[in-house]
Formats: structure tokens, sequence, C-alpha cells
């Protein structure tokens, strides 16, 4: 980006500076605020914008920062109690839609969203508890479809596939109700790598290698520790 | 002919054209009512993409059965009009003759009975489509008729002619439906008689710029709800070099308590189709969609006799065609749209880019509703002038209004913008009313004591739906219908409006059940803030306005709801109602 012209922006009424056609989360967290995602992480293209975990005001209104490059003289807000508590809200939903007990998930301490519920300082949520029905889906060779943990961020459906291009994870449903899927012939066919890939684009526990969900030990996995300030943690 | 060799066909006729999805699972669907997992494999074959992938999208719109669902598939209307003229006893009589319940198919195969959305019909509710043809006014007797006929192997089409044509249009053998237009007050700008075609020859006297100059001029915006100005969406979309473009009217008519778009469908289609080439001349766009909604797959034939007909005032190449949606309310959303008619699920788009720059296909494409187009083609016949003496300065001209609810007279109604809320009332003939929603569901409810507001984009703006309920309503059944309907109809692409939505019913329920303690006031209004800033598009970005502009209107009714010592602990629980079936529970185990 070295080359790309630089734009100014203001950030929380500060004066801000990066460079045109850099994402808003990248923009942003270059000067030095975090910004929450996890639907999109760098390298995530082209972006889902599905959770809006991000969410920032851009010349008064809100959006999702992913969904967005740098503009200059962008107005944007982002480290304000209102935002904060807006995003964390938005979190809440995320975890009493699905059932995420952390205690006795494998992906515990690797977990985005349980990362994230740390870093926001989220004890418990103002939303009531779903308790809705998730079929697990444990068929598959390799992989474990654990669909009480899935957020829906569309990462697998979207941006997964397997070596010969095709699409291994879809959607059934719309809304409340809408599902992911994993199509059973294909999985079974895919290398290990792909299944290992496809289990750590998934930023929660939906889905999971078999046979190898605890060989990382406590203590030792991604969000294990407090975040640093100003790390990409949570 | 063998399936496999059908399905071929199906294809075929679609030039292999996986945008075309939507068409061809219609298609598919056609002969046995459901697409089978056969159907979807042989489709996918054809075109190169897997059962899962064509379930993703198939499994978006609620009219696709996966499942045999009945020779007749019976969907009941459950908007809250529907509720209000016995749903309730047509849904229990449907059950009762059929001997399902509703979401089963009959065992004989014969009848499916299930639920969707409003499907424009609440000037005269209450109303089901049966194989996507609308039966209105229904009562008890007439679902017993119904069943009967259908039992005796009587065609729908022969059933619609014995339950009696509707006025006009609906009784042409183009449309052949038993709808009624309700036509109320027809004003007089928007539906006066024109001759077809002078206002697009008129426009085509001009260049392309001077045309949206001229729409920008007029003041006009759109009339789907959110306003916004034509002029300016027509010059966007020309301001994008590109090798095509196309024009979109949106005929989705999904907001409930809305059904003024399906008057102009039936009885003025030519004004639109003319606003759409007036459009294409200025845009120049050489082909044109309307996206009809399933709900009036009645009027498919006769608008499609209507663009035939149309054709000899077209002095430049424009090609229009009608997609057909399969039931979601989210399609109105203008990305949605393109989306749906693109053979997708129809999620609204990440925005930038508006679909004025990447629409359909890519292309820059103009979206404006039905009655938007309509609008053009008599600003052109009438003038810039004439429009203008009607509404406001910021909202000028006329709009249709669809009234429904605790009047005396349902129907449509032109209006000038700007009228105040007491002339409408004592216009439809209000009944002892209590409160309106404006705009539909997603619009604003305000109490019907404030009628010195006004229906404008100052004021109130409206898409046109005008529900007004009497004082014997009850505000929470009311409320409760209209947030089912969001959390149904959501799409599920985003946290706050999937998540959000479900909550926001919990909370209403929490004070529907009783259980309301009094911090509960602050959360529908914090909670709401949440949906509305957080979500995608405009739908989570207004379906939280049921509850905070209720609340507004009626702060009373919320607080009233909270029962006395509910913020103490356990303030509602009742040990003696608690375990009052328990000895006879025990002993039906025995």
């Amino acid at each position: 980006m070295s080359d790309a012209k630089k734009v100014k922006f203001s950030l929380d009424g500060k004066e801000a500076e990066s460079h045109q056609g850099v994402n808003l989360v990248q923009a942003i967290e270059e000067n030095g605020t975090h910004v929450p995602t996890l639907c999109w992480s760098p390298g995530i293209e082209p972006c889902l914008g599905t959770c809006r975990v991000c969410t920032v005001k851009v010349n008064g209104r809100e959006t999702a920062a992913c969904a967005l490059k740098i503009e200059e003289g962008m107005k944007i807000e982002c480290d304000t109690d209102d935002l904060k508590d807006l995003r964390k809200g938005i979190l809440e939903l995320l975890f009493v839609e699905g059932n995420h007990f952390c205690p006795g998930c494998e992906k515990s301490g690797d977990c985005e969203l349980q990362g994230m519920g740390y870093r926001f300082g989220m004890t418990h949520p103002r939303f009531p508890y779903r308790f809705s029905h998730y079929e697990l889906d444990y068929r598959g060779v390799h992989l474990l479809l654990e669909r009480n943990r899935c957020i829906h961020c569309k990462r697998c459906t979207e941006l997964f596939s397997d070596d010969q291009g095709r699409k291994v994870f879809s959607f059934v449903g719309k809304g409340k109700d809408t599902r992911v899927e994993m199509n059973l012939d294909l999985e079974a066919k895919m290398p290990i790598h792909k299944c290992r890939e496809a289990a750590s684009l998934c930023p929660t526990g939906a889905i999971i290698l078999k046979g190898q969900g605890f060989d990382r030990p406590v203590g030792t996995r991604r969000f294990d520790n407090p975040p640093d300030k100003g790390s990409k943690n949570g | 002919m063998d399936r496999a060799t059908e399905l071929a066909g199906i294809v075929q006729k679609f030039k292999s054209d996986r945008t075309r999805l939507i068409d061809i699972l219609w298609a598919a669907q056609e002969r046995e009512g459901f697409v089978s997992h056969f159907d979807l494999e042989e489709l996918g074959r054809l075109l190169k993409l897997s059962v899962p992938a064509l379930r993703e999208v198939m499994s978006f719109y609620h009219f696709f059965r996966d499942q045999p669902s009945g020779r007749f598939q019976i969907y009941l209307d459950t908007s809250m009009i529907a509720e209000m003229n016995g749903l309730s006893e047509i849904r229990d009589e449907f059950e009762r003759q059929l001997g399902v319940k509703v979401g089963q198919t009959s065992p004989d195969g014969q009848f499916g009975l299930f639920e969707t959305s409003c499907i424009g019909m609440s000037d005269q509710a209450p109303a089901v489509l049966i194989n996507l043809v609308p039966f209105t006014q229904l009562n008890r007797q007439k679902v017993n008729l119904i069943v009967h006929r259908l039992r005796q192997g009587v065609e729908l089409k022969d059933l619609v002619h014995e339950f009696g044509l509707g006025d006009a249009q609906n009784a042409n053998s183009s449309v052949h439906s038993m709808v009624r237009n309700n036509l109320k007050k027809p004003g007089s700008f928007m539906l006066a008689s024109v001759v077809p075609g002078a206002g697009l020859k008129k426009s085509l006297a001009h260049s392309a710029d001077e045309v949206i100059d001229t729409v920008t001029a007029s003041g006009l915006r759109g009339r789907g709800g959110a306003g916004f100005p034509t002029g300016k969406k027509w010059a966007a979309c020309r301001s994008f070099q590109a090798p095509k473009r196309y024009v979109v009217c949106n005929a989705d008519e999904g907001e409930p308590g809305t059904f003024k778009d399906r008057l102009l469908l039936t009885e003025y289609p030519a004004l639109v189709i003319e606003g759409m080439a007036i459009a294409a001349h200025a845009l120049g766009a050489r082909e044109g969609i309307i996206y009809l909604r399933a709900e009036y797959k009645y009027l498919e034939a006769h608008l499609q006799q209507e663009i035939e007909r149309f054709r000899k005032h077209l002095s430049f190449e424009f090609d229009l065609r009608i997609q057909l949606g399969a039931g979601a309310y989210v399609c109105g959303e203008e990305s949605a749209l393109l989306e749906s008619m693109e053979g997708k699920r129809g999620e609204p788009r990440l925005r930038p880019p508006f679909p004025v720059e990447v629409g359909y296909l890519g292309m820059p494409t103009v979206v404006n509703n039905v009655e938007t187009f309509a609008l053009v083609t008599q600003i052109f016949n009438q003038g810039v002038g004439t429009f203008r003496n009607f509404g406001t300065p910021r909202s000028p001209g006329v709009r249709l209004l669809s009234v429904s609810g605790d009047v005396a007279h349902p129907g449509i109604y032109e209006i000038p913008w700007g009228i105040k809320i007491g002339d409408v009332l004592s216009m439809v003939g209000a009944q002892n009313p209590l409160m309106i929603q404006v705009g539909g569901p997603s619009g604003i409810a305000i109490n019907a004591n404030d009628v010195n507001r006004e229906i404008s984009y100052e004021d109130l703006p409206t898409g046109g739906s005008f529900m007004v309920f009497s004082k014997d309503r009850d505000l929470f059944a009311i409320l409760s219908n209209f947030m089912t309907f969001f959390v149904n109809e959501s799409c599920g692409n985003c946290t706050p409006c999937r998540a959000g939505n479900v909550a926001l019913r919990e909370l209403l329920r929490r004070f529907i059940g009783g259980h309301a303690r009094s911090e509960d006031l602050g959360h529908i209004d914090s909670w709401a803030s949440i949906v509305k800033r957080g979500s995608r598009c405009g739908l989570g970005g207004s379906s939280p306005n049921v509850l905070t502009t209720v609340k507004a209107a009626f702060p009373d009714l919320f607080v009233n709801a909270i029962k006395p010592g509910a913020d103490s602990l356990f303030f509602d629980f009742n040990e003696k109602a608690a375990t009052a079936d328990y000895d006879r529970t025990i002993r039906e185990m025995k």
C-alpha cells in the first residue's frame, strides 16, 4: 500500500491518516484504535458484512467498517461508549442465538467469538437465551458440524471450496431458521489439509476436525491470555 | 415425456443460464407442485451446480417446496388485517375440512395448507392463495364450498367464476380473478386517462439529459417507501459508463397493508410500462424487467399481454420481461431484488456500490417502484407544473394510499402529499379509531388523535400502507403480529436483524405475558436501537419501529402491562396455579 495515495480522515475527532483503498478496519487500526471483527479478518475478500460487530459511524451513519474502504475526509467515530455498547449488543445477540457452552467446547481458547466476549467484558447477555434447536452433523469423515456454535458468518459458505473449486458448505432456510449444511460427498473426498483449512476458517467451533479437538493444551491457545492493548485478539 | 427430458427442456428454455434459477425452479415445480431430490440432481447436472447449492437458493423462498405439498396448495394470508377479519375462523375451517393442520399436506396428496405474509388483499380480507390464485373475503361457508368443489374436481378457474369475477380488468380473461379494485378515490392526476404512448413520445423529443432534468425538476421521489429522489437516481445511473444499463420495476409489493400496485398493474399497466420506456430512453437502457411478486402471479399473463400491446409505441429497442418472485418480503429491498433476479438468495447486498453503479448482472441499474413509473408517465403527459400543484415543497405531487382496517371504505385513494390525518380518517370513514399504522409495520404508528399530522416526507412518510385500528383492538395483538412478520421475513444475513427481531419479540412477549419488569421499558428503546442501527438493510433498519413508535404514541400501554411488584424476585410465580394440574397429570400418566 506504500505506493497508494495518502488520505486524511478524522477518527473520534482526531486527525488520522491511511492510504487510499485500505479497508476501514485496517485504516482505523493503523491509527491505534481496535475494531472488533468476526466475519472479517485481514485477507478475507470479498467482505461478507454479516456479523456487524465492526459497526462504526461514518459521516454520522452506522455502517460495518469491514465493508468500506477509507476515503479522504471521512468522519469516523469508533471508540465511543455508545458504539461500544452497540457492538457489544450485537455480540450478545450471537451468544443468545446459538448455544455456546464454552467450557466443553474443543475450540475454547481458540474461538474468536469467545475471545471477543472476554475482550468486551461480557459477563452475561442482556437478551433472553433462545435455547434454539440445532442438529449436530457428525456424519462427516473428518469434520464435525456443530451448528449450536454457528454464527452464520458465511465464511465457510462463501469463501471455502475444495481442491476442485466446488462449494462444500451451503445455507439452507431463511432468517432465524437458516442452517449451514455440509456436502458429505465432497467432505469425504477432501484431503486432511483442506479439512483443517475449513476448521480454521470457522471463527467459532462450528466446524471441528474430528479427533483433534483438544490437541493444544489449555494455556497455549490463542485467546488464553488477556489481550494486550491494541492487540488483534478478540 | 420422462421427467429428465422435461427438465432438460426447461433448462434449455432458459439457455442453461443459472441466473434464471428462479424461473427454472418455478417451471420445475409446475408439474408436481414440488421440486424433488431427483429434479434437483438433474437440474444440478444440467446447470453445473450442486444439489446443496440449489437448495441454498430454493429454501430461501417460501413458495418453493421440496416435498409433496398437495395438488392444491393453499396459503393463508396471516396479515394483521386478515386476523381482524376472521383469519382464525377460516384457518380452523380449512383445517377441519381438510383434516390437516397448517404446514401439512393431506394424506391423499390433494391439499396442502400453509401460511404466508400479506398477499396484498387487505381491502378484501381474509384471503388465501390457492395455487397462487387469490380467493378473497372468505368466511367459513365459502371455505366449505371451496374444499367441496375442489374435491368434486372443479377447476380453479371455474371455481373463481362461481365465486364471481371482480370488477373491470379483473373480469378480463387475461386476469380472470375475483379480486376487486376498490378504487375509492381516483383523484385527478395519477390515474387521469391518457393517450397510450403520448408521454413517451414527448420524452423522446428531448435528450436523455433533458428527460432526467424534467424528472429532477418534478421533485418526484420513489414511491416504495424510502423516498429517494427519482431524478437523482437516474442521473447517477447514467453517469456510470457501461456496455449496458437496466431498468427494473419493483412490483414486489410486500409491505403489509399495501395493495395499490395491484390496482396499477391491473388497470393501468400501460402507465407503468410507458414509465419504464421513458426511463430506458433517459438511461440508454435496452432491457427492462418487472419483478412481480409471486402473490400477484395471477396478473402475469395480463401484464405480458400489455407489454406486447405497448410494443407498437416503441420506436427504439426495449425488451421487457417479467421476473416472478417466489415469496420473500425482503426482495422488495432493491439490492435483494437484484440478487433474486440473478437466481440467488434474496439477501441484500453490501453498499456501496449501489445498484445505480453495480446492479443487475453487474451493470448500472435503476430500480423504481410501480407507482414511480406510472407517475413518470403522467409527469410527461401533464407537465411538471401540474404535478407540483399537488403536495408540499419537499413532497411534491400525489400518491396512492392503500387503506385497510377499521374503516367503512377500505380501498385505494389518490391523495396529495401533505394531507392531514384527520382528513384521511373522515374520507375513509374511520370507525372509532385508536391507532393508525402509516407505512405498514416498517412505518410509523400514531395515535388517531393526532389529526393534524400530515402524510409527507416531512412528517409521516409512507410507501402506501394506511391501516386503521379501532379502540376495540388489542394493540398488543397487533404488535405481536407485526413482530412475527419481521421475524419470519428477516433474510438471516446479518446478526442484528436475524437474532435481534427474535429478541424484540421475546421482549414484547414479556409485556403480553405479564412478566415485564420496569427496566424492560428502557429495553424497548435500547434493544430497538441495536437492531435499527446495526442491521445491513432497511428491513432491520425499520422493523423496531413497530415497538418504538407504538410506545411513543401510547406510553401507558407498556407501563400498565407491568404488574405490581414486578421488580421483586419471582413476583409472578403462583404456586397454586403452577401445581393445579399436578394431580390430574399424574392420574393421566397412570
